[in-house]
């Protein structure tokens, strides 16, 4: 076992412990208290925030010319259908499509090779997206550089929505609403309203206080200035569209994010790949967050600096504290309640009249505050589904309950995780 | 820009106090709702001892009439008393901010022990067809690292009182710094728990199953039911 990886572990078993410590030296009910005023006030700031934004997108004075890039790595079963919706783009001015196809090991290349309008850059072997990017990058001479993952499907309107935002000359990246691509299943539903909430209401928001500290792959434009600015995306960093617009942020660029138009992304329905691709996420976060430490807390990168960078990551560890310490202090009463029960069903001491009985006065004092976490989550959720007209059907109701009560409990776990990958020093990949 | 923090600082201040505010009040309905109770035991119990005083010492009501009224009052307080103990507990793990449980618990033993009593009395002079268990359990055990069988017990002994319903189970903590529990617990010779003595006599120490239980006392009917009103209104 190599040093870091023994380092990692003992440092991500400190924690837990440490979280276990405090669940065991404080009553629960005031660490519940805390970290919802936190997560409570954090969403009410962004509420207002997000109140106080404009919907509606600037008029462009002039329309840049833009060249759209679309990195490929064995996208061969969404490829087609992602250019053919980047085809469809509607801008007065004609741009470019540059595929970077990055060693695709499928026939990806072969899809694309004879289709008109696009210039294709072929790398023998893959290289990553980050450096497929900027091998983009250091040859385009367009004002503006749109990117576009092959597995995402823009409507027409994105464009010209987007690229107001870039009359003002200190704009370095704009960002857009995705939601996922047919959102049939369990998992891909939930995800849907994450989506919402996430890259909808929360960026609206955030980026209303010019924080936005997340450029998201499936689509975003930047300045070609801004991005030569920074030096363009960190090779191998498993979440460039986040390194890049915190790469952003330290150099005073500023991100804007226009919500009136859809960008729709594939993404997975399967539980291992949801973890894999949050585990990434998250992971990613972690190690971008130690990278630009620097930022935090500095008065001179206002509301990012002084707020949303440092609260997001206080939020996050919180959350990563009370699921942890709940997780391991329930978990032993769990424990305990399951064999008590498995003991009574065996000497036949089970009756239906005692299970049945309910008092509702002995509800446990934390769904209180669960119940006012959900009322703000589900005014955020309402907010960001209005804004896109997006009508609720009822049998979506149960898929959103989960979502607001249990899917914290997913995004936690995958955190965590992150966590533990980033501290023992496992190779990082996608 | 500030105001967006102050607004949001407001609005989530006013979330988490109204949220604490209901906490607040949830802790107080269940504080009122146990001293109710426990003021209602409080007077039976009274009322109880100063009949059964005047009965002993100036005798002049005959026996059977006596047996009634005890029977009577005796009936009252058990129906106040069944499930107080558990409720206590359970309101007591979902309070927040109240700190009277010690003492509101340990105002509970004392009535129940008065009932227990009560109750001997009433079997003793009255010949009442009644059975007592006492059981013996840990307080403040939430982990049951102290009592892992105490759970067991409680779930036989709920049984029990609803299989026979003349049956009155009294659970006191071994863990108490009240003389007269102790006292018990010397003559029964209990230092742990589980344990259960069933009418003064069986005593078993450890987890006793629904069986044995049953197989030291004799189930009947519950003759403390409140008879039902049969007296007719006349204009």
């Amino acid at each position: 076992m190599r040093w870091r990886t023994l380092i990692g572990i003992t440092a991500f078993a400190l924690f837990v412990f440490g979280c276990i410590s405090i669940f065991s030296l404080f009553n629960p009910y005031w660490i519940f208290t805390i970290s919802s005023a936190v997560y409570i006030t954090q969403a009410c700031i962004f509420l207002f925030a997000f109140e106080e934004s404009k919907i509606d997108d600037p008029k462009p004075k002039n329309y840049p010319s833009l060249t759209i890039m679309v990195p490929a790595y064995n996208a061969s079963k969404t490829i087609l259908k992602s250019l053919e919706h980047v085809k469809a783009l509607k801008y007065p001015k004609p741009f470019d499509i540059v595929v970077i196809e990055d060693g695709s090991k499928d026939d990806t290349y072969e899809k694309i090779k004879n289709i008109p309008g696009i210039r294709i850059i072929r790398n023998k072997k893959n290289k990553g997206k980050a450096e497929s990017l900027n091998q983009a990058i250091k040859i385009l001479k367009t004002d503006l550089i749109a990117n576009i993952d092959s597995d995402t499907y823009p409507e027409p309107e994105t464009l010209k929505n987007m690229v107001g935002y870039f009359n003002d000359p200190k704009v370095g990246a704009v960002t857009t609403l995705i939601v996922p691509e047919n959102p049939k299943g369990f998992l891909r539903r939930i995800q849907e309203f994450e989506y919402y909430v996430a890259f909808g209401f929360w960026h609206k928001s955030i980026s209303t206080l010019d924080s936005l500290y997340v450029t998201p792959g499936p689509m975003s434009i930047y300045r070609t200035d801004a991005l030569r600015d920074v030096g363009g995306f960190e090779k191998g960093n498993i979440t460039e569209d986040l390194e890049i617009a915190l790469a952003l942020q330290e150099k005073r660029w500023k991100i804007k994010c226009s919500v009136n138009s859809k960008v729709k992304t594939e993404i997975p329905g399967d539980i291992i790949g949801y973890i894999k691709q949050r585990t990434r996420w998250y992971r990613g976060k972690f190690y971008n967050t130690i990278k630009y430490k620097h930022l935090l807390f500095r008065r001179e990168y206002g509301h990012f600096g002084m707020f949303v960078f440092p609260g997001t990551l206080i939020v996050e560890i919180l959350a990563m504290i009370v699921f942890i310490g709940f997780l391991t202090v329930n978990f032993k009463r769990f424990l305990i309640e399951a064999n008590n029960y498995f003991r009574l069903i065996s000497l036949g001491l089970i009756r239906w009249e005692f299970i049945l009985q309910f008092d509702p006065l002995t509800i446990p004092p934390y769904l209180i505050f669960l119940v006012a976490t959900l009322l703000i989550w589900g005014y955020l959720l309402y907010k960001s589904l209005k804004f896109d007209k997006r009508k609720v059907k009822i049998y979506e109701i149960p898929y959103i309950c989960f979502y607001l009560i249990f899917y914290s409990i997913f995004i936690t776990t995958a955190y965590a995780i992150g966590f533990f990958n980033e501290l023992r020093g496992s190779e990082r990949k996608w | 820009m500030v105001s967006v923090y102050v607004k949001g600082l407001i609005l989530g201040c006013l979330l988490m106090t109204s949220s604490m505010a209901v906490l607040w009040m949830l802790d107080q309905q269940r504080i009122t709702i146990l001293n109710n109770d426990l003021r209602e035991l409080a007077w039976q119990s009274d009322d109880s001892r100063l009949f059964i005083d005047y009965a002993e010492e100036v005798g002049q009501v005959n026996s059977t009439l006596k047996c009634k009224l005890i029977e009577k009052r005796v009936g009252q307080q058990v129906r106040i008393i069944e499930g107080l103990g558990e409720k206590i507990e359970a309101y007591r793990n979902a309070n927040v901010f109240n700190s009277e449980y010690f003492s509101l618990k340990k105002n509970f033993l004392y009535r129940a022990i008065e009932v227990h009593l009560n109750l001997i009395k009433y079997k003793r002079e009255c010949n009442g067809s009644v059975n007592h268990v006492v059981y013996y359990y840990v307080e403040y055990d939430q982990d049951q690292t102290q009592c892992p069988d105490c759970s067991l017990q409680e779930a036989a002994l709920n049984i029990l009182g609803k299989d026979c319903p003349n049956t009155w189970v009294f659970a006191y903590p071994v863990n108490t710094d009240i003389d007269l529990i102790n006292l018990m617990k010397e003559e029964h010779d209990i230092t742990n728990a589980p344990a259960t003595v069933i009418n003064g006599e069986h005593i078993h120490k450890g987890f006793a199953d629904l069986e044995t239980l049953k197989s030291k006392l004799e189930c009947g009917e519950n003759l403390f039911e409140p008879e039902e009103n049969t007296t007719e209104e006349v204009n």
